[in-house]
């Protein structure tokens, strides 16, 4: 109301200030704020209506939230929050807004151009015929034996979803390349493995997946992105070379850090990950860095961290987006390099997984050790002069697809709980379904299917009275709370959720 | 009241206050036809008042705006403003009202608010306000406002209605040009009046009020002069002649000049009949060149020649034997012959050589027959005439003395010319009554005088001359006398022509002479008088011929003023500023030749001139703003106040201060007490409880559904899967400037993929405008629309940014015109681009393109919108005994809807028992509360079992709020109804009517916090529900929130979100819950949307790929072409 008075007065509303007009500021996701700066965007501001004055009664306070975390985010990724602003004002206070426009452009200015690369849109181009044949060739697709073993292991198959890698095989040998059901099948699968796992000709159907997807973002074919996208936009954003980021500044001083340390620890994305979830599951993935580094601080070892660590580039990875995560990635390595360590440790699967696997699989070259922390921590734990104190609960484990893919760490988890005292432990299912993914893994994919297979994993974790999930990967931890946030069947699957990092390092003591 | 009133079904509202809206939406929703009359013209500047602003902060204006305009478009309710109520009388249908329509002179269904007849306006009435303004582009209705005054008096005065004040503002504006066209509407010959005329307009001028008058005569010569000096036209616009009958005039003086000029505008062939050898009658030969300049006269005659007059000079007409003769040739006859003879004193002597008749004396001057004088020149008589003989007779050697039988003051002649004359060596013998002339050999030697003293005043206030006795009398020598004493008719009785005894031509009042078709003006008919009331006596004339040729249609139509409305009172801060003087050739040198004495006004001496007039009339009708406004054409400088008289079966007073008192209880008063706290939701209750009593009157009157229904929303026109493109651009009557490129680009546009059309309109939403759009779309097929103009979207809700011109094109573009409102994509052209035009309009065609192939891209992804379906029951549920719930369910009985009374106390009014639409249920003991509007489902405790009862809108009185649960989601547990109301700095808590609820469809009998009696409160609850039962097909809104079942995840955070229970939850076949939006409650506001973790909950209108895609666009980081 208020800009319409700017504009029917034609004031000169700062020419650089674009609108875009919204229903509610309550409407804005926390994706499409940090998208506007992905973008492009120098400074955002989300112009609403005054508390108490929005019509829809929640709008200003869910914008209020949303903004709050968004800078936070920004702050974090170096930004800048004050790039962010949300204004609210009366509807007949046009010179309020006016004067906050003006201002607010000033401000912008005098920050100068946001440090975020705008990445060049390529022309979207057809599905490239070609490359998916030299793909379903590269991943012996055609040695499928249409056995049906993978669509039986398949964790989204079994819930009912039609989808099964045998059927997207079989259609893609068969040159159907962008019928309905592939697409969604390409975009559906979770990329766990289990599939890799049974398959007795060792077709490695993830990889193959997550090249195709390459090949689809390529063509314009995306991925329904959970949460808006938001955190593919804020990959993209940390792509940037020239940010200026604020990782570490959270710690407690109780915490011993080394600069000059041979040993890096590698973080990932929990600080964004506890922002982001903040006001609907209590995440606490960021404790799993902060008890990671007092157990490194614990067997004495005072390591490295990088205030410019960039996500490592899995999920842009494994959404197809190669560009993106070759950016992450060489800013990764070379800040890694940089800083001398010869050795990082990370308590992420994932981060594990694409430092040590992935980045020398596209050619970046480390001249690092990369090590799980488990693998630390059993080690140092094996030599003999820790304890542990008992832990009042019925333990049971999520297993992370990323470990799990590597035959010298999968069992390592397992290995780390025996060393628990627990009053029990038992694996979640008997079955012979074996371990089944969280449900989430590059941000992609999420639907009512993976819902349905989440409660079936937590029902079944619930059995016989376990009442403490340990998972071993923050993505466990946010899918597997996010299933039990259901207001129905909530009561049925809620249990508490730590992080094995996490409950090692609370309970450990020197013997 | 003696007799029960037999009501007519139409109510009336006096006042738009917050609880007169309130009443008329609400009646507006129920159907009643409503009368909404305010002295007031604008409802979205009056309901804007500080004293009225919502606890929230939100000005009542921007919170009910949706309201507002659904007022406006809603046309049972008829808007009466501003208007002036006369009285209220009581009749046997109701009430009797008549009020007074106040022109605003603006069409308010055709103004399209662009402002270009405010840029036009030169009359500023202070240095932010025009004549024509208006307060925003939010105005309610969405019209300019024209402020005209009574006529000013200057124009009042003037014989020929000249709008003084119109030429006055245009020339301090610097427009010459216009400010001449505008006089020379009415006065043909500027040049001339601006020197002779005896500007009565003066005389009047309120200015002399304050210091002196304005020297209007001199700005009009000022504006003749410049014309000339500056090479500007001295023609008029070629008129056609468009009419068959040819007029004939008779003599060109300044009536037959005047009557020509009209006549000739008005379409006939006109031919001026003149006896001498040029043209001009007593201009030319009666006053002198230094006051008239020949060259002056030429130009004024050339202009009229320009109108396509044929002079015919040197042609004698005799009006009694030659009008035979004429009225062969032609179809009318005006004689404007002039009373050219010369009045003679009758006294003795008159015959001697040496006396002369004044007339006769200067037209023998300025045809230069006499060539010099004797030096004894007597003029007799004091007006114009006289001081013309003696001016004139200076300036051939004489030494002129006038001889005048009252004092100097009491001269008639122009005070000015009286000074030039003594300058130039004339002098003045006043108090001199001549008796006789005496001579030798028939040559005048003596005039013999007797002084005269001051007598009586006559009616004019001047003392008669009283003559001094015989003894007293003088004689004078001189060689000339020139009487000068007036004229008479020429024209002697014969048969034919009616004469007078005066000699001058009878006729009726409209100037029509016994003769069919001859008409006669000027002084033939009037005796002498000044140029202007010949001219306006000669347009009279002209004006009664073209009526009685039936060619009235070709009158102009003439601006009307109220006249009851009073100019603006003298500021205090106007400066004293004298009048300027006029340069002037010396006597000494100008009374050696019969070059112009006067040199006029100087330029800068004008404008400084203009700008003292007062502008009494403010708008000056200078009618620029009529001509800015173009093919809009919404200006109506002709309305005027019109009176009616509004019969209503109800009478809702909201505001006592603008109507006469009336008696009566069956009055509806809704205003606070005197004294009382301005409470705006108090005020909104009021209204409510206005509109429940309202519709109690009318009880039965109107039908109401029973039972229960599905009500569907209508059939969207399906969207047809060929696409065909039409793409409609308005250019807003160019008022923000226009790029020719834009042009360019939509002419290059037509030969796009999938463009069947493309064109750029002057204005949108005028009504021929938006009908040419429905025909274009019917003509070609069109099955998706760009439309680029102010309209933001076009989507079936009215939000606080909609405005009277967007809401009135989408009503015209949907309204049973088949074309849905999904096939249309809606551009903010004006806001967007227009806007910066004139700063930088280079900006402006990029960002045109940039808008204009995006809104083609997505028209061409459009998609059909839902159709929600729902079951309605029309019962009303009322919960509670307290008082204010009793009066709830009197008020939907008596008004004939059906309700059951749940929890109903045992003691039950006698009155209630009869209504057989009242089922009352005193032992029923509500258990709980679910469902929403048209679908309530009541648990009930009744006689040891429990039922189920359904109704379709509930209203809980206050104990009832506080115990019954309200169990929105099954399987959840309930709340209990919140009755806060909005406030500034408080979360939570949506905008809603006091009384109103989060849950559609649920009301409160007593919301607390609301300081108006239990009664009231309880009325407004009824009306609310009763309102809020559907009356038709409920329209898809085409914003609602869809939910992507296969994405849904059943968090359950967009229940949380929604405030407006749209949003339940279902268990699928997967065995979990999922969310499922009710598309009649969502208001889509997208707060589920934010909060949805996979994205199964988006708009299909403006969806999450849009706003990116516009991110994407709008920060530039997209080609123009994709």
């Amino acid at each position: 109301m208020a800009f319409q008075t700017l504009q029917d007065r034609r004031e000169k509303i700062p020419s650089e200030i674009k609108m875009v007009r919204i229903p509610c500021t309550g409407r804005i996701s926390k994706a499409l704020l940090v998208k506007a700066f992905e973008k492009g965007a120098d400074g955002v501001a989300l112009v609403g209506c005054r508390t108490g004055a929005c019509r829809y009664g929640s709008g200003t306070l869910t914008a209020q939230e949303n903004t709050d975390d968004a800078r936070r985010i920004l702050k974090i990724m170096g930004v800048g929050e004050q790039r962010l602003r949300l204004a609210t004002f009366l509807p007949d206070d046009a010179e309020g807004l006016f004067e906050f426009l003006k201002t607010f452009s000033q401000e912008i200015r005098t920050l100068g151009k946001s440090p975020v690369e705008v990445s060049e849109k390529s022309a979207t181009k057809a599905i490239d015929v070609q490359q998916v044949a030299r793909a379903v060739s590269k991943y012996d697709i055609f040695s499928c034996q249409d056995c049906g073993k993978c669509s039986s292991a398949c964790p989204l198959s079994l819930t009912g979803k039609s989808f099964t890698p045998r059927a997207v095989a079989s259609a893609m040998i068969a040159g159907d390349i962008d019928s309905p059901m592939v697409i969604e099948g390409i975009w559906s699968c979770l990329t766990c493995g289990r599939c890799y796992e049974r398959c007795p000709r060792a077709v490695n159907f993830p990889e193959f997946v997550r090249e195709v997807r390459e090949i689809y973002q390529d063509a314009g074919i995306k991925a329904h992105e959970p949460h808006g996208g938001f955190f593919q936009s804020m990959m993209r954003v940390q792509g940037s070379a020239s940010l200026n980021m604020d990782r570490w500044s959270w710690l407690p001083e109780s915490v011993h850090l080394n600069m000059k340390s041979k040993i890096l620890f590698f973080g990932g994305c929990a600080p964004y990950f506890d922002i982001f979830f903040r006001k609907f599951l209590g995440t606490q993935t960021l404790n799993i860095l902060l008890d990671s580094l007092r157990l490194l601080n614990f067997f004495d070892v005072q390591p490295a961290v990088l205030s410019n660590e960039r996500c490592c580039g899995h999920d842009l990875l494994w959404t197809g987006d190669e560009k993106g995560f070759r950016k992450l990635a060489v800013l990764n390595a070379e800040a890694i390099h940089a800083s001398g360590a010869e050795q990082v440790v990370t308590a992420c699967p994932e981060c594990y997984r694409t430092l040590a696997v992935d980045y020398p699989r596209h050619g970046i070259e480390t001249k690092f050790k990369v090590i799980h922390l488990y693998d630390f921590l059993n080690r140092e734990i094996e030599k003999g002069a820790v304890g542990f104190k008992p832990i009042d609960a019925h333990l049971t484990f999520q297993d992370p697809c990323r470990l799990l893919q590597e035959e010298e760490l999968k069992l390592l988890p397992r290995k780390l709980i025996g060393h628990l005292k627990p009053r029990s432990f038992r694996e979640i299912s008997e079955s012979e379904t074996g371990p089944i993914c969280c449900g989430g893994c590059a941000w992609n994919g999420c639907d009512a299917y993976v819902k349905a297979m989440q409660v079936n994993r937590l029902k079944q974790a619930r059995v016989s009275g376990r009442d403490m999930l340990v998972t071993a990967c923050p993505k466990c931890q946010i899918h597997l709370k996010c299933a039990m946030e259901d207001p129905f069947l909530g009561q049925a699957l809620s249990m508490d959720v730590k992080d094995l990092t996490s409950l090692i390092a609370q309970s450990i003591y020197w013997a | 009241m003696k007799r029960p009133k037999d009501r007519l079904h139409r109510v009336i509202i006096i006042g738009m206050t917050p609880a007169g809206i309130t009443a008329a939406n609400k009646l507006g929703e129920l159907g009643i036809p409503v009368t909404l009359a305010d002295t007031d013209p604008d409802m979205d500047a009056k309901l804007a008042r500080p004293e009225w602003h919502l606890p929230s902060g939100v000005p009542f204006n921007h919170a009910h705006r949706p309201g507002l305009i659904r007022i406006l478009r809603n046309p049972s309710i008829q808007c009466i403003m501003p208007a002036e109520i006369v009285s209220v009388k009581h009749s046997p249908q109701g009430f009797r009202v008549r009020l007074k329509k106040r022109p605003v002179f603006v069409d308010p269904d055709r103004c399209t608010l662009c402002g270009n007849c405010i840029q036009a306006c030169p009359v500023s009435v202070d240095s932010s306000r025009k004549a024509v303004a208006f307060e925003t582009r939010r105005s309610l209705p969405g019209r300019v406002l024209i402020d005209k005054r009574k006529s000013p008096l200057c124009q009042e005065e003037c014989p020929l209605g000249v709008n003084v004040q119109g030429y006055l503002a245009l020339t301090r504006a610097g427009k010459y040009a216009e400010a001449l066209d505008l006089i020379r509407q009415d006065n043909v010959l500027p040049g001339i009046c601006g020197r002779v005329c005896t500007h009565p307009c003066e005389a009047v001028c309120r200015r002399s009020d304050l210091d002196e008058s304005v020297s209007i005569r001199d700005i009009k010569r000022f504006l003749a002069d410049h014309e000339v000096n500056c090479g500007g036209r001295s023609s008029g616009d070629p008129v056609q002649a468009t009419k068959k009958e040819k007029i004939a005039v008779v003599g060109s003086g300044p009536a037959g000049l005047a009557a020509a000029a009209d006549l000739a505008r008005y379409g006939f062939s006109v031919s001026v009949f003149e006896k001498e050898n040029q043209a001009g009658g007593l201009l030319r030969y009666g006053i002198g060149p230094y006051r008239l300049p020949g060259d002056v006269l030429e130009r004024e005659l050339d202009y009229i020649r320009s109108l396509g007059v044929a002079f015919i000079t040197g042609s004698l007409i005799d009006p009694v034997k030659d009008i035979e003769d004429l009225k062969k040739r032609f179809d009318a006859v005006l004689l404007t012959i002039g009373s050219c003879r010369d009045r003679m004193p009758g006294i003795p002597g008159e015959e001697l050589e040496g006396v002369w008749p004044c007339l006769k004396f200067l037209r023998r001057i300025f045809s230069e027959e006499i060539k010099s004088l004797p030096a004894k020149v007597a003029i007799i008589g004091g007006g114009n005439s006289a001081i013309d003989a003696a001016r004139a007779a200076a300036r051939l050697g004489a030494e002129p003395t006038i001889l005048y039988r009252r004092r100097q003051q009491d001269m008639p002649a122009d005070a000015g010319e009286i000074r030039q004359a003594l300058e130039e060596g004339v002098k003045i013998q006043e108090l001199t009554q001549v008796v006789s002339f005496c001579g030798r050999n028939g040559k005048l030697e003596q005039v013999k005088c007797i002084p005269t003293r001051p007598g009586k005043p006559d009616s004019r206030g001047i003392p008669q001359p009283v003559m001094g006795s015989e003894s007293e009398a003088f004689f004078q020598d001189f060689d000339i006398a020139v009487a000068a004493i007036g004229q008479i008719g020429t024209l002697a009785a014969g048969k034919g022509l009616e004469v007078s005894a005066e000699g001058l031509i009878m006729t009726d009042d409209v100037l029509r002479t016994n003769i069919s078709r001859v008409y006669a003006a000027g002084d033939a008919v009037s005796g002498p008088s000044s140029v202007v009331e010949a001219m306006a006596n000669g347009r009279s004339s002209a004006r009664t011929a073209a009526m009685d040729l039936g060619a009235a249609d070709a009158l102009p139509l003439i601006p009307a003023r109220p006249k009851d409305r009073p100019f603006p009172v003298i500021a205090a801060d106007v400066p004293f500023h004298a009048r300027p003087t006029i340069a002037e050739r010396q006597a000494a040198v100008r009374k050696k030749d019969f070059l112009e004495v006067s040199l006029g006004l100087s330029e800068p001496q004008v404008k400084e001139e203009s700008g003292r007039c007062l502008q009494c009339g403010v708008c000056s009708q200078c009618l620029l703003c009529a001509e800015a406004c173009g093919e809009v054409n919404a200006i109506r400088h002709q309305q005027v106040c019109e009176e009616s008289v509004e019969q209503a079966g109800v009478l809702i007073i909201a505001d006592p201060h603008i109507v006469p008192s009336i008696k009566g209880d069956d009055v509806i008063r809704v205003y606070a007490p005197p004294g009382t706290r301005t409470d705006v939701n108090a005020m909104m209750v009021r209204g409510f409880a206005a509109a429940a009593r309202a519709m109690s009157l009318l009880e039965n009157v109107a039908h109401r559904p029973r039972g229960h229904a599905m009500a569907i929303s209508q059939p969207e026109p399906a969207l047809i899967s060929e696409i065909r493109l039409g793409v409609f651009v308005c250019r807003c009557n160019r008022s923000m400037g226009w790029v020719d490129d834009m042009d360019t680009y939509i002419e290059a546009l037509k030969h796009a993929e999938d463009v069947v059309h493309a064109e750029v309109l002057n204005a949108a939403c005028l009504p021929e405008t938006t009908a040419y759009i429905v025909k274009t779309v019917m003509q070609k097929g069109i099955t998706r629309l760009v439309l680029a103009s102010c309209v933001c979207c076009p989507l079936n809700f009215v939000c606080s940014a909609c405005t009277d011109q967007r809401s009135r094109l989408k009503h015209g573009l949907f309204s049973g015109t088949g074309i849905s409102r999904s096939m249309v994509e809606a551009c903010n052209l004006r806001g967007e681009v227009l806007r910066i035009i004139a700063d930088d309009s280079e900006l402006a065609l990029n960002r045109f393109i940039r808008l204009m192939n995006r809104s083609v891209k997505r028209a061409k992804r459009l998609k059909v919108f839902s159709m929600p379906a729902r079951n309605y029951h029309f019962t009303t549920a009322v919960i509670g005994d307290c008082e204010a719930s009793l009066h709830s369910a009197w008020t939907l009985a008596r008004a004939g809807m059906d309700i059951v009374w749940l929890e109903a106390g045992a003691n039950l009014p006698r009155q209630l028992q009869d209504y057989p639409n009242l089922t009352r249920w005193e032992q029923a003991s509500v258990m709980e509360l679910s469902g929403t509007l048209g679908d309530f489902r009541i648990r009930i405790q009744a006689e040891g079992s429990e039922q189920i009862m359904q109704a379709g809108a509930v209203i809980l009185g206050e104990r009832a709020r506080k115990t019954i649960q309200y169990i929105h989601q099954e399987g959840l547990p309930g709340i209990y109804i919140d009755a806060a109301i909005q406030e500034s700095g408080q979360h939570g808590i949506p905008f809603l009517y006091p009384g109103a609820t989060a849950i559609p469809g649920l009301y409160l009998a007593d919301p607390p916090g609301v300081q108006v009696s239990k009664r009231q409160k309880g009325e407004a609850a009824a009306v609310l529900a009763a309102a809020v039962m559907p009356r038709g097909p409920r329209q898809s809104k085409g914003f609602t929130v869809q939910v992507d079942e296969n994405l849904c995840r059943g968090c359950g955070r967009c229940l949380q979100a929604c405030p407006y229970q749209a949003i339940t939850m279902k268990r699928n076949e997967l065995g979990i819950w999922t969310s499922t939006v009710d598309a009649a409650l969502c208001k889509g506001c997208g707060n589920c949307i934010s909060v949805c973790p996979t994205g199964a909950a988006d708009s299909p209108y403006r969806n999450q790929a849009y706003l990116e895609q516009m991110l994407e666009e709008v920060l530039g980081n997209s080609e123009l072409t994709d």
